[in-house]
């Protein structure tokens, strides 16, 4: 799997379009598998930061060739490895919301993804249901605010879904320090408002 | 479309860049002059900006790892189950119950429990209780040293330490009842915006440090000071330290079931690191490494995982401060690098030394001019060279020799005042006693009374712009930008409201002669002033020209004349009775004409306010008195006092000073304020002032010898925008830009009208 991610990333690099589509799936498998394996060591009482689950994802999927030195996450280089990752994480968690916003509408049980085991879903307490509106509110207006600002709108996908710090962020997309905290800003001033204004887009 | 957004990002940017509120009003007032929903959507994205927000400042795994714990209820670990411990609540839209406390939402979660935001039945109050994790509770170890902590940290009352109210541990799981405070943490600000400024970090850097001094005095360590456990109230500059020893009690429970050490080693203590014994001096350490982290950016130890970082904080010393960041001093870096010792026998010796050092090095920066106003000579060198000569008045200066203007400008103000009237007026402002300082006043106090706020005027929705007496002073009027216009009976303040305004109320001003009121909005309206008859509530005329946003407007002392500025750079004066215009000035700022004011009581001069400055105009001619004169990087705004006495000016710009040109004296600066002044009140008779702005607080100063007489305390939260003194000088009336109210102080006896 290894192999197939480094020799993805290097095709993305050399500019095959069809790349960036292979390599959606394996980070997002990845990053179920990972947030699974979160889930079951919390339970143990050990913790796992969430914000290390994409770095744990590169690490497992890019970074572990030269054994004697973990390698450190390339931000610049392999920016389209985090992009593929903030993807994912957004595919993930707006699914799920989805899913669940049908199930409870009484819709279409057949579309469930089959990878997803069966959940209880009747007793969704009202806090996931309030952040599953706060996640299609978000997915309904990223794009427009990527429409004026692609820059901020990257810096939200990279920081908010990826996890990366904004410093991160700025090597990444090969901005300055400061440009990519201001994007940041406005990112989440905009969004928060566009938020309020439309609640909950199914 | 695409210019629009690029607009909105641009001054929302510049206006978050901005971050005294007064500076920041003024700085939107300009750019969306005549736009308000431009306005508004700045202002939505700047709310917005302020707002913690839970979902967007916590990075998508984390909710993706909070769904999936929600979504499986046989499997929810104890922080959500331990809500458990809530008896079901009859109010509407509550959590649930615990003992008197009415639980309405979860606002925290930590390693140790849950933080809930509840309301306390028996006093009336919201507060915060800190619940401790049931598994935790069940262990007595763990629990004891909760309960015990807690006690000694309710034992510590500071300003800047999180009150605790109460320990409750009857139940079957104990809790903390502490103080609900609205704000961001450190960390939070830290993830939004990066690096702080030097001065915002002194000023947190004093804060945590007086309140560890305080903590530290009571014999508490904190243990697990980072800026996650330093909270900053909205709207004010207070910083709350919270957690006091709590952490760590908890953790070492954990810590000795299972080895594993909980939450960020990051800003640890080499000692703490080490497992050995801590005193006062490891939260010395910490602070160290939180100030770091707000000059760089970043904590000072990074590695991949725990034990690493561990292993920097005993070993390693970090990257020089001044290498990430030149433009941090070299007395930071080694003040930082002091506390950061490996030795606690090498660090700076205790928190109130800490505090002394921040605070001594935030006065000298405070005190040094802003590159701004760099051409201007600082003011002790102006006022000493003024108390010391006359300069000989007349003579043209070089505006940006502010210095020397100013006193040209005093000496053109005080000869007016020679050539009308000043002699004729009672007080001892008439004496020339120019080159000393006039004597105090022996009924003013020598410390400022401190005034308390009577019940708030809550009628407003949104924020109060402009507050006025009526002449006989049974009328407050307030205008807001919700569009309204109240009179408050100052018997029993009741509100009545006028006919809904066509824009955001700028001003208001009542007639000398006949008590009408007069009102402008800063929307483009269909005239310029609007007057109104008080008794009937009713429109008693229009005045001037359309569709021009107005922000400004004020009677002549005679009650024939209006003059009124705005958007169209125009000084006007129009006739009350027949709206003719009586005279036009064009040009007079670049921007906006923001405030006038007739000279007193003769009405012959009317000094005008805006981005150019302040201005002087004769109202027979229309000609500018003293062109130019003004120096703007110290009196944007100017006000007559009555009575003869001279005249004051002010500018939004923290650090500038209000200036008092007193008839026949020396112009005097208050000193230059960290605070920015939005707008200046005058009492009736002209002995005192009443200025208000960005910090929520009104100072009232006697005119006679420029002492602080009285200044306001609790009340508003946010930006003061209007205020006005009542008739008989025993009320102030003060408007709330940001918190909505008007609010009603008695003043002290000195400040009322002598019959």
């Amino acid at each position: 799997m290894n192999d197939d991610v480094t020799q993805i990333l290097t095709a993305i690099e050399k500019g095959d379009p069809h790349a960036a589509g292979q390599l959606l799936p394996l980070v997002y498998d990845e990053l179920r598998r990972l947030a699974a394996q979160q889930l079951a060591q919390e339970k143990v009482g050990q913790t796992l930061q969430p914000t290390a689950l994409v770095h744990e994802a590169y690490l497992r999927l890019v970074g572990s060739k030269q054994e004697s030195e973990p390698a450190a996450p390339k931000w610049d280089g392999h920016r389209h490895f985090f992009a593929a990752a903030a993807q994912a994480m957004r595919h993930i968690l707006v699914d799920r919301a989805r899913k669940r916003k049908r199930h409870k509408h009484g819709g279409d049980r057949q579309q469930v993804d089959l990878e997803e085991h069966d959940e209880p879903v009747e007793s969704s307490p009202e806090e996931l249901i309030a952040l599953e509106e706060q996640v299609l509110a978000l997915d309904a207006a990223l794009p427009r605010l990527a429409e004026h600002e692609p820059t901020a709108a990257n810096v939200v996908e990279l920081h908010f879904f990826a996890g990366l710090s904004i410093e991160q962020c700025a090597e990444a997309l090969a901005i300055s320090r400061a440009t990519a905290y201001r994007h940041w800003t406005y990112a989440r001033a905009w969004l928060r408002c566009a938020m309020d204004e439309s609640p909950g887009a199914a | 479309m695409l210019a629009e957004a690029d607009a909105l990002r641009i001054i929302f940017l510049t206006a978050l860049d901005k971050t005294a509120p007064a500076e920041r009003a003024a700085y939107l007032d300009e750019v969306c002059a005549g736009n308000a929903a431009l306005r508004e959507r700045v202002e939505a994205l700047l709310q917005a900006n302020d707002r913690a927000d839970p979902f967007l400042d916590q990075p998508a795994a984390q909710h993706l790892a909070s769904a999936e714990k929600l979504a499986t209820p046989d499997q929810r670990p104890d922080n959500v189950e331990c809500l458990d411990f809530l008896s079901p609540s009859k109010m509407p839209g509550a959590l649930g119950r615990l003992g008197h406390y009415e639980v309405r939402e979860v606002i925290g979660r930590g390693g140790m429990g849950v933080v809930l935001r509840a309301f306390d039945e028996k006093l009336h109050r919201v507060v915060a209780l800190k619940v401790l994790a049931p598994v935790l509770a069940s262990n007595s170890g763990a629990r004891h040293r909760f309960v015990r902590e807690a006690q000694a940290a309710a034992a510590v009352t500071h300003e800047n330490v999180i009150a605790i109210h109460a320990v409750e541990d009857d139940g079957p799981i104990p809790f903390l009842v502490m103080q609900c405070i609205d704000g961001k943490t450190l960390q939070q600000k830290l993830e939004t915006i990066g690096p702080l400024e030097l001065r915002t970090i002194l000023r947190i850097g004093l804060q945590v440090a007086e309140g560890l001094a305080a903590a530290h005095r009571q014999g508490l360590i904190h243990r697990d000071i980072k800026p996650a456990n330093i909270l900053l109230e909205n709207g004010v500059e207070r910083v709350k330290i919270t957690d006091f020893g709590l952490a760590r009690a908890v953790d070492d429970a954990s810590l000795t079931q299972s080895g594993y050490i909980a939450g960020t080693p990051q800003y640890m203590s080499p000692e703490q690191a080490r497992g050995e014994r801590v005193d006062h001096r490891t939260d010395l350490f910490s602070l160290g490494s939180v100030l770091y982290t707000l000059c760089a950016g970043h904590p000072p130890f990074r590695a991949e995982n725990t034990m690493a970082v561990l292993k920097r904080v005993c070993e390693d010393t970090p990257r020089p401060l001044r290498e990430i960041s030149p433009e941090i001093p070299e007395w930071m870096e080694s003040l930082i690098a002091k506390l950061q010792a490996k030795d606690p026998a090498e660090r700076i010796a205790n928190a109130a030394e800490v505090a002394a050092l921040l605070s001594r090095r935030l006065a000298q920066l405070q005190s040094r001019v802003e590159p701004s106003a760099a051409a201007v000579p600082p003011f002790e060198d102006w006022w000493r060279r003024w108390r010391n000569r006359l300069a000989p008045p007349g003579r043209r200066v070089p505006l940006r020799w502010a210095a020397l203007a100013l006193v040209v400008i005093g000496a053109v103000v005080a000869g007016w005042l020679f050539a009308t009237n000043w002699r004729g007026n009672p007080g001892p402002a008439n004496d020339d006693n120019a080159g000393t300082q006039p004597p105090p006043a022996p009924a003013a106090p020598a410390t400022p009374v401190k005034l308390t706020s009577r019940e708030p005027l809550t009628d407003h929705s949104k924020g109060v712009r402009a507050v006025a007496f009526s002449p006989d002073g049974k009328v407050l009027a307030s205008g807001g930008m919700d569009k309204n216009i109240f009179l408050w009976d100052t018997q029993t303040w009741q509100s009545r409201s006028l006919p809904r305004q066509p824009g955001e109320v700028s001003a208001l001003d009542f007639s000398p002669k006949d008590g009408r009121l007069a009102s402008v909005t800063s929307d483009k309206d269909d005239c310029l002033v609007r007057l109104w008859n008080v008794e009937t509530a009713e429109p008693a005329g229009k005045l001037g020209p359309g569709g021009i946003s107005t922000w400004c407007v004020k009677f002549s002392p005679d009650g024939k004349t209006v003059a009124c500025g705005g958007t169209d750079r125009k000084l006007r004066l129009l006739d009350v009775e027949t709206g003719i215009e009586r005279k036009t000035v064009d040009d007079v700022d670049k921007i906006v004409v923001r405030t006038v004011s007739f000279s007193l009581p003769d009405g012959r001069l009317v000094a005008t306010g805006g981005d150019r400055g302040a201005r002087l105009w004769d109202t027979t001619t229309g000609g500018e008195v003293a062109n130019g004169l003004f120096p703007i990087p110290i009196a944007k705004y100017p006000v007559f006092l009555p009575g003869g006495r001279g005249l004051v000016t002010w500018h939004f710009r923290p650090y500038s000073p209000i200036t008092l040109f007193p008839s026949g004296k020396a112009p005097y600066p208050l000193s230059g304020r960290a605070e920015s002044t939005a707008w200046l009140g005058v009492s009736p008779d002209g002995r005192f002032i009443a200025s208000v702005g960005g910090e929520g607080v009104a100072h009232i100063w006697s005119t006679e010898d420029f002492r602080e007489v009285a200044t306001t305390t609790n009340g508003h939260s946010g930006m003061i925008y209007g205020v006005a003194f009542s008739p008989d000088g025993k009320l102030l009336a003060t408007g709330g830009r940001d918190d909505s109210t008007v609010r009603i102080w008695d003043l002290p006896a000195v400040c009322h009208v002598r019959k």
